[in-house]
């Protein structure tokens, strides 16, 4: 009984690979993991060139417990919590749900400026598959190389 | 729920179905209740909660749009019930127009919520924290004073982890100030006991104390965060206040008189420090509230609180807090006795334990227990005939079940 409860009130987390894809129309094929963070949380609401954002979500999958963790610094619970703090208070609109991938891929592929994440890489004539970088990271990496050139 | 109210629910849905009609964006609508009951022994909080009540619940509706992508518009309405509090009536909560002209500045006008602490702009939605009650940061018997300001304001995300909250208007509030705790009912305990050393009459001379108008002037409010470069950090600042004049009348000995009350500063101040770490949030507040009228000694609450919540699964998570809440920082022991109340109202020591449980994404129960000592701002022990009729180690138990969506 108490080890059916353990299982039950604590669980473990699998590690999932996730890919950010977007609706055609955006202009982008990169973004920084920053860039990625403030659309998430709500601080960055337009692409440029007066384009809304439509961020699209999937609270029901596992892979969206390791999204909010890399990319929003945030567990699941956190990030629904965020959310309903700027909801409720009139600050922010929350993000479009999906139930599935199929249905996360449909919902970026129908919405101008939208943007999601899936589980493996998806290019098609509506939706594509963008790159996440660190930008701390490449400055490092350049530093580093530049420094290596020196010697 | 007023005409008025009616009316703008039935323009948000009328909308809502023409933007749709003609491809633009829908208004999007969300909603939250929630049922609690609450137990206390020694004291009550809400009337009869040594014999446990349900007078405790919340219900709240909002509607929002964007106009265009960079304009959004939007309202709230809230009913609560809380004992002699709020008794379900509908009232706007928020409703504001607010413009997006850059990342680091959007403008509004309307009604707003005030920034205040950590967690006040989400106070009434128990689905945005572990505990039920607050802390005594909170200060849950002022709640009519935290609700909203009615005006303009700008907001907006700065460099380096920086954002901004500014509002100026008037402190409002929808329902009424008169009934609140704080001016019906702990003012004039002040002002008799003022009235009484002004006089060398005894404070039971003065009878029928009760305020006939409150008005708010010059209010504002400022809250800044700051994310820090170590992740997980968050520091905030906040200040809301203004003037207020107040027209109170009361007998003395039997005779009418009428008398005006002005606070040239009616301000709270809070500093906040939030850690997350992985599942776990560490948080400490300070805050201090000055409070002067005009012709009398400067005063201030205080108080503090630490934190600690820890989630152990998506279904449960468990927190703790330690709050302290004085009327007067100078007086923590209550000796000088400055309200006509015994010293055991002078503080209020607060340790909470609360259990939350997400039952799923949208339902949420929490057990909470609370270990008090004192009694400042109860409102409940401020109605007795008998003040020596109280215990100033007591305990509150609650539980709350809420749906949000």
């Amino acid at each position: 009984m108490i080890y059916f409860l353990g299982c039950f009130l604590f669980v473990p987390v699998a590690a999932a690979e996730v890919y950010i894809i977007v609706n055609t129309t955006i202009p982008v094929s990169a973004l920084s993991k920053n860039e990625l963070r403030d659309i998430y949380i709500g601080k960055r609401t337009i692409w440029n060139g007066n384009l809304k954002i439509v961020p699209v979500i999937a609270p029901s999958l596992s892979l969206h417990d390791e999204f909010v963790l890399k990319y929003t610094r945030k567990s699941s619970s956190q990030f629904k919590i965020w959310w309903l703090k700027l909801v409720f208070s009139g600050e922010g609109a929350f993000p479009k749900t999906a139930s599935s991938e199929k249905e996360m891929i449909e919902k970026v592929s129908e919405n101008e400026g939208a943007i999601g994440y899936v589980s493996s890489e998806i290019n098609t004539d509506r939706v594509k598959t963008i790159v996440i970088y660190d930008k701390d990271e490449m400055i490092k990496t350049f530093e580093k190389s530049k420094g290596t050139d020196n010697e | 729920m007023n005409r008025l109210q009616i009316a703008i629910s039935s323009f948000f849905i009328l909308f809502s179905a023409c933007m749709a009609s003609y491809g633009m964006e829908p208004v999007s609508i969300h909603g939250f209740v929630s049922q609690g009951y609450i137990h206390s022994t020694g004291n009550d909080v809400i009337p009869d909660s040594t014999n446990g009540s349900f007078e405790m619940n919340e219900l709240g509706i909002n509607f929002s749009t964007l106009v265009s992508p960079r304009l959004r518009m939007g309202a709230q309405f809230f009913a609560r019930d809380y004992g002699d509090y709020g008794n379900d009536q509908v009232n706007i909560d928020w409703a504001f127009a607010d413009y997006n002209y850059k990342p680091w500045l959007g403008i509004r006008a309307g009604r707003m919520k005030i920034a205040s602490g950590l967690y006040n702009i989400s106070r009434d939605l128990g689905s945005a924290r572990t505990f039920i009650m607050l802390p005594g940061i909170y200060m849950e018997s002022f709640r009519e004073l935290f609700v909203g300001i009615k005006g303009i304001g700008a907001h907006g995300y700065l460099p380096y982890g920086f954002s901004y909250v500014l509002s100026f208007g008037v402190i409002d509030n929808p329902s009424n100030f008169k009934d609140s705790f704080l001016f019906a009912t702990l003012l004039p305990f002040t002002v008799k006991g003022t009235a009484a050393r002004m006089t060398g009459l005894s404070p039971d001379d003065f009878t029928n104390v009760r305020p006939t108008s409150v008005t708010w002037r010059n209010s504002k409010n400022i809250g800044l965060v700051w994310d820090t470069p170590l992740p997980g950090l968050r520091l905030s600042g906040t200040y809301w206040g203004g003037r207020v004049e107040e027209e109170m009348v009361f007998e003395m000995s039997g005779i009418p008189v009428s008398q005006e009350v002005i606070f040239e500063e009616l301000a709270v101040r809070v500093v906040s420090a939030e850690y997350t770490f992985s599942d776990t949030i560490l948080s400490a507040e300070y805050m201090t509230a000055p409070f002067y009228a005009k012709d009398q000694p400067r005063r201030k609450l205080e108080a503090y609180s630490a934190s600690l919540t820890h989630r152990f699964s998506p279904l449960f998570e468990l927190g703790i807090y330690y709050s302290e809440l004085y009327p007067h920082y100078d007086d923590k022991d209550g000796s000088e006795e400055r309200e006509g109340v015994p010293p055991n109202y002078y503080w209020y020591k607060d340790f909470c334990y609360t259990f939350r449980f997400d039952i799923s994404y949208n339902w949420i129960f929490k057990l909470e227990g609370h270990v008090v000592d004192g009694l400042a701002l109860n409102p409940q022990t401020y109605y007795l005939d008998d003040f020596g009729d109280v215990k100033t180690h007591w305990e509150i138990y609650l539980a709350k079940l809420s749906y949000n969506f």
